[in-house]
């Protein structure tokens, strides 16, 4: 927030980091898993988010793979945003990209994942079979409500 | 010092010479809300002419051989167009003659007609009277009509013109129904058809005598004998005389140069006399030699005897060099010339104007037109800061497009031009916009051409081409330079005046293609700058010893002044609203004080609303919950009637009752609220009930008492709201359309049920009964009124809800326009802050509201008596965004004084904002900086404003703490004398000085070695002008500029400032490459070019960054300012340029 006559400073676009706990849909964490995510505030209605998993032992994906975004947060659904991301299978040594897709009409979640081209809807075999060791990250804009 | 070779040219006017009715207005524009004459009504006087009549009449024509036959006088309506109407009318001929036409009959076929054998031969602009005698029966069968002039209308003697005229036949005068109109047609169209034109010029007087000679006074308006200004007076018999449209009676000034003193100075003082926050009344003080007693007031033998008093207009100016059209009304004062083959074009337009506004971005200003109703060519307009072209091929339908934005300053001269290519050779036609700072610079375009699908043309009208006027919505005062038209895009001139050449005072001019161009209203073309524009207040006079030595020492002030005198209250708006229209029939506000005992009406001479029961119960002006009205009484059982006074419904048989109601406690039961009685035979009463519930219920009851209508209970929920309920009743043939809305102010939107009552007649509504079983208790009630044709339920919106959301600057200027005060607003009008209800104050109180809600500058103008309002944003980021700035230089001797101060005038680190009957908010500066709390203590203040939210008042407090916490000097007074050589040298350095305004930047470059090295950047707030002999001396107080460094986005010169960085370590004079480290945020970045910082004190030009870390090596210019220093390690490091944040 900035008030009339307070000066221009780059700051006032940029809040600092905030963490928070992202929540994977349709993900079994697995002993051992970590999880991890900060945002910040980088104008009206826009943040800079980013996110990442590491499944633990006995970790896997069940269904449709999705994330939240910050708790209190409602992603903008006028038109369908995604957000770049990033899958590493630990046993194949292989990296695939993508994107998270907010949930259609916007709201808290980034409800799918897809990509790379001509594959979609990341689940518990696609890209790869997840297993304990894989690394989902995201990081990019997000277009919010509030 | 090296003065200049010869004195100021001075010129001081005082306004005490004749008075007259200016004529002038094009009679096209009757159906635009222009044109104008004069007229009365009076059957039976004007009636009895019917034979022998002497008419006489003083005018002053602007051309004696006008290019189309013009309307002295008459009475005649609508030309022969409407049947049996035309008694008489004179008319000065485009030969020069007079004409002279009566009807016997009133029919325009039976018209008979007599011209003057010659010519009157006049001076175009002189004045004299001219004279008809109409000898209806000469003795020898037939009719003689004589023509005179004269230099007196009253004493004559008159020489007659020419040859007496006779005719054979006796005649007579029709009686007819029309008024007397004076200078104008009035219906104008149909005089026009017949080729008649309002006169052009000053109508000083008129004497109409039944007979020849020694009749009777049938009619005698004394235009010179009228104060100025007035828009109705009664002659001799009582006839009340009524000015419409842009006629305006006004009293020539008359230059008193040579009767100025030249031991005393001028000395005038305008705007805020220091860093306090309001204007001081504008004030010119001057000495008048006064040995004859010229100036004594009451002094009979004074040629100005009676004219000198407390409010004698006055203005002071000094040569400009070259002319200008200024006009003071939006709608009436234009220029124009008459429709012709030349300015007829059809095909391809050009068209050029070269304008001052003070504000281009008002709702609608008319540049120039050729259009009326019907008769539609184009249009060329600013809205809203947008050029506007509208054109039409038929005359009726129209086209427009508009440009982009107009490029800022949003104030000020500038040129705009519009071409029109009706044929772009690719089946459509292209419109283009272009602007320039004068009509014959260089043209730049105003974003892209627009295309238009299909070709089209332009409507070769009968329509004058007229400049100004029209729209009402723009800012009163203008100045025009000049108009072009070519006959093709790049083509030759078809018209082209130029107002610079004009000669001061002329009223009409000659433009190269030969095309008239004539002046309407107070339009004036003058040479002068002028410096003061306002009243005499004192006169007092002084001699010395000798008696020899006579002189007046006036006092001169503007209507702030007057103003400060002490005004009552404005009424409230929704009083304002309903007394001046003509729908209202009858009409309580109820706003009457706690020991009332009636309700007064608001309109003259109708009678009170009275308390017919329960006298001592009711309470009056209890209830304030109604922002557009003042308190309105509680009923506490008492009743109320009103009668109605009778009305006009012949045209609308319909009428409504409305009022405003807020029943805080429910009543009991079903409770009668209202009832309406008309003069029905059948359906006399209607009544409207509320119940326990807030539903509301209306009946019809016939004669007998018996039942015609019953809605029952209709779900309204009325109860606890501020509501208006109006009651909607409508003959509809046979039937009665009935319904009953309820609306509470500020919604979009309200609730109505609605019925028909079958076979009934409505009649006119009589009575008003409100409360009539005395029960309504916790009820307030209030603004009654009776309403013919109905009024909507949304009528009066925006008062009904105080003007809720009005900007601050649109406030100014519809206050101004109401009271019929004079303004001009500089600034986009929508950029101002939005405001919250208008309350019953007085004017000057509403304006310093409006004023201290946007945070601009309230004053006078120099070149008219009224308000000047210079908005906040207007005054952000001048020189890149916003005008005009001065730009003095020290070292070349351009200041005679100047005077720096650093002091705590201006601070305040601790600022509350409240809102009137709102909430507030605080900001403080307490960070450890030079003026914070900790350093230099508390410095508070409140504001009170009128802010529309509360959500607005935490910026309302950090943009005045960031008034109050700039840490520069102030410069209270800088000098600058105009008889230097400097500015006798330069003629653009003068006339850059005589133009600065309030609220305007001015810039010293090449301050002394012992000042800090930049440039000095102030506004100037108020000024002090003496002018004396040879010397024009200004002396400006000024305020700190640097905190109206608002960001631009997308500008080179705002960036973003980081988040505290600081030098790493020590650097030493010259090392141009410096090692910073910015802790949080974003860090420096080179992608968008050089930039400067400052380092204490030091400009640096930053011309690279390396590292993307907190930590960066900045490669650098140092002493860009001259500074050359050594820097410790965490000095802070900040952009050179610093920008804020505006309201």
């Amino acid at each position: 927030m900035v008030f009339a006559g307070q000066e221009v400073r780059v700051g006032d676009a940029f809040t600092s980091w905030t963490t928070y706990t992202p929540t994977f849909l349709n993900v079994t964490l697995g002993t051992g898993a970590t999880v991890t995510g900060k945002w910040r505030r980088v104008a009206d209605f826009m943040i800079l988010l980013r996110f990442q998993l590491t499944l633990g032992t006995g970790g896997s994906v069940t269904g449709n793979l999705g994330v939240t975004i910050p708790g209190g947060l409602s992603g903008e659904g006028t038109l369908r945003q995604t957000l770049p991301v990033w899958a590493f299978d630990s046993s194949a040594s292989g990296y695939y990209s993508g994107v998270a897709v907010l949930q259609n009409g916007g709201g808290p979640n980034f409800d799918r994942f897809g990509g790379p081209s001509n594959t979609v809807g990341w689940n518990g075999t696609t890209p790869f079979t997840w297993a304990s060791g894989d690394i989902i990250q995201g990081q990019g804009w997000v277009d919010v409500t509030t | 010092m090296a003065f200049p070779q010869t004195p100021l040219d001075l010129e001081v006017d005082l306004g005490v010479g004749n008075t007259y009715m200016v004529s002038g207005s094009v009679p096209s524009q009757v159906n635009v809300f222009c044109g104008g004459g004069c007229w009365a009504y009076e059957t039976g006087l004007f009636d009895a002419i019917t034979g022998d009549f002497d008419l006489k009449i003083d005018v002053a024509a602007t051309d004696w051989t006008p290019p189309v036959d013009q309307v002295l006088i008459g009475k005649n309506r609508s030309f022969g167009l409407v049947t049996n109407n035309l008694s008489w009318y004179l008319v000065l001929k485009a030969n020069g003659t007079l004409q002279l036409t009566w009807s016997p009959n009133g029919t325009f076929a039976s018209a008979r007609s007599a011209t003057s054998t010659v010519s009157t031969g006049f001076t175009n602009g002189s004045r004299h009277s001219v004279r008809v005698t109409m000898d209806a029966d000469n003795g020898f069968g037939g009719c003689t009509v004589t023509f005179y002039t004269s230099s007196d209308i009253d004493s004559g003697p008159w020489t007659q013109l020419g040859s007496a005229v006779t005719s054979g036949g006796t005649t007579s005068i029709a009686i007819t129904a029309a008024e007397i109109e004076i200078g104008t047609t009035n219906d104008s169209k149909p005089g026009y058809a017949v080729g008649l034109t309002n006169f052009i010029g000053g109508i000083y007087a008129v004497v109409l005598l039944n007979g020849i000679g020694a009749g009777s006074i049938i009619a005698a308006p004394r235009f010179n004998q009228q104060d100025p200004g007035v828009t109705q007076f009664t002659d001799i018999n009582g006839t009340i005389w009524r000015l419409t449209g842009d006629s305006v009676i006004t009293r020539d000034y008359v230059d008193i140069t040579s009767d100025v003193n030249e031991r005393g100075k001028i000395q005038i003082k305008r705007g805020r006399p220091n860093e306090t926050s309001t204007s001081d009344p504008t004030s010119c003080h001057l000495e008048l030699a006064n040995t004859a007693g010229k100036y004594s007031p009451r002094n009979p033998l004074s040629p100005y005897y009676g004219v000198l008093n407390r409010a004698t207009p006055i203005r002071v100016g000094v040569g400009a060099g070259s002319s200008v059209l200024t006009m003071k009304q939006p709608q009436y004062d234009f220029a124009f010339c008459y429709d012709s083959a030349g300015v007829s074009l059809t095909g391809d337009q050009d068209i050029r104007v070269d304008v001052d506004l003070s504000a281009w971005g008002s709702v609608s200003t008319t540049l120039a037109m050729k259009s009326f109703s019907g008769q539609s060519s184009w249009l060329f307009l600013v809205v809203n800061n947008q050029l506007l072209w509208l054109w039409s091929s038929d005359g009726t339908n129209t086209t427009t497009v508009t440009s982009i934005p107009i490029p800022r300053p949003s104030h000020g001269r500038k040129a705009v031009r519009v071409t029109h290519d009706v044929n772009n050779g690719a089946g459509g036609n292209t419109v283009t916009f272009y602007t320039s700072d004068s009509i014959s610079g260089t043209w730049t375009q105003l974003g892209s051409s627009i295309v238009n699908s299909g070709t089209t043309s332009i409507f070769d009208s009968t329509s004058e081409i007229v400049l100004g006027g029209w729209s009402n919505q723009g800012p009163p005062f203008r100045k025009f330079y000049g108009f072009d038209m070519k006959n093709s895009i790049g083509g030759s001139s078809v018209a082209n005046p130029d107002f610079t050449l004009a000669a001061a005072g002329s009223r009409m001019i000659t433009d190269g293609p030969g095309n008239q161009w004539f002046l309407a209203g107070s339009s004036e073309i003058t040479d002068q700058d002028w410096r003061f524009s306002g009243e005499v207040y004192e006169w007092p006079i002084a001699w010395d010893n000798t008696g020899k030595d006579v002189y007046s020492q006036i006092a001169a002030g503007g209507v702030l002044r007057r103003l400060n005198q002490g005004t009552s209250s404005l009424h409230s708006t929704l009083w304002y609203a309903m007394t001046h229209n003509s729908q209202v029939k009858a009409y309580w506000p109820c706003e009457d004080d706690s020991s009332a005992t009636q309700m007064a009406s608001a309109l003259p001479g109708k009678p009170a609303m009275t308390v017919t029961a329960g006298q001592t119960l009711v309470k009056f002006a209890s209830d304030s919950g109604f922002a557009c009205s003042q308190p309105i009484p509680q009923f506490k059982l008492s009743s109320w009637s009103g009668t109605v006074p009778d009305y006009d419904n012949s045209q609308n048989n319909e009428f409504n009752a409305w009022f405003l109601v807020h029943i805080n406690t429910p009543v009991a039961a079903d409770t009668p609220l209202m009832r309406v009685w008309c003069n029905s035979p059948d359906t006399p009463i209607w009544q409207l009930s509320v119940d326990n519930a807030g539903n509301l219920r209306l009946i019809a009851v016939g004669p007998f008492l018996n039942l015609l209508l019953d809605t029952g209970a209709i779900g309204f929920g009325v109860n606890g709201q501020h509501l208006r309920i109006s009651l909607e009743l409508r003959q509809n043939g046979a039937n009665i359309d009935w319904a009953f809305l309820t609306y509470q102010p500020g919604d979009p939107s309200g609730l109505f049920f609605s019925g028909t009552l079958n076979t009934a007649t409505l009649g006119k509504c009589v009575r008003l009964d409100f409360g009539q079983d005395g029960t309504l208790d916790d009820v307030s009630l209030g603004q009654v009124s009776v309403n013919c044709p109905i009024l909507g339920l949304f009528s009066f919106k925006q008062e009904t809800v105080a003007w809720v959301g009005e900007t601050a600057a649109a406030r100014v200027a519809r206050l101004c326009n109401q009271e019929g005060i004079g303004y001009e607003v500089t600034g986009l009008i929508a950029d101002t802050t939005p405001m919250g209800p208008q309350r019953p104050k007085a004017l000057l109180d509403l304006l310093k509201e409006c004023e201290t809600t946007d945070g601009g500058i309230l004053t006078e103008p120099r070149n008219f008596v009224g308000f000047s309002y210079r908005t906040r944003s207007s005054m952000y980021r001048q020189g890149e965004l916003g005008g005009p700035t001065v730009t003095l230089d020290y070292s070349s001797a351009h200041l005679s004084s100047i005077k720096p101060v650093d002091d705590d005038q201006l601070t305040k680190n601790d600022v509350t904002a409240k809102r009137e009957d709102g909430g507030s908010a605080r900001q403080t500066l307490d960070d450890g900086s030079s003026l914070s709390i900790g350093e230099i203590g508390r410095f508070s203040t409140t504001i009170t404003s009128n802010v529309q939210l509360d959500s607005q008042l935490v910026d309302k407090a950090n943009w005045n703490l960031h008034l109050g916490t700039v840490d520069e000097a102030r410069y209270p007074s800088i000098t600058v004398e105009l008889a230097r050589n400097p500015f006798v040298q330069s003629s653009s350095l003068t006339k850059a000085i005589r133009n600065l305004n309030v609220g305007d930047k001015i810039v010293i470059q090449h301050m002394p070695a012992w000042m800090p090295p930049e440039d000095v950047e102030q506004l100037a707030i108020g000024f002090t002008e003496t002018l004396w002999n040879f010397l024009h001396t200004f002396q400006v107080t000024c305020q700190p500029e640097k905190p109206w460094h608002i960001a631009v986005y997308d500008n080179t010169n705002s960036r973003y400032n980081t988040m505290g960085c600081v030098l790493v370590g020590p650097v030493n004079t010259v090392s141009t490459s410096l090692s910073v480290f910015t802790p949080s945020g974003p860090v420096w970045t080179h992608v968008d070019g050089d930039f400067d910082i400052n380092i204490a004190g030091e400009r640096m030009t930053v011309t690279g960054v390396s590292g993307a870390g907190a930590q960066q090596t900045l490669t650098v210019t140092r002493s860009v300012n001259g500074i050359v220093k050594s820097h410790q390690a965490n000095e802070p490091v900040n952009l050179f340029n610093r920008v804020y944040y505006g309201e």
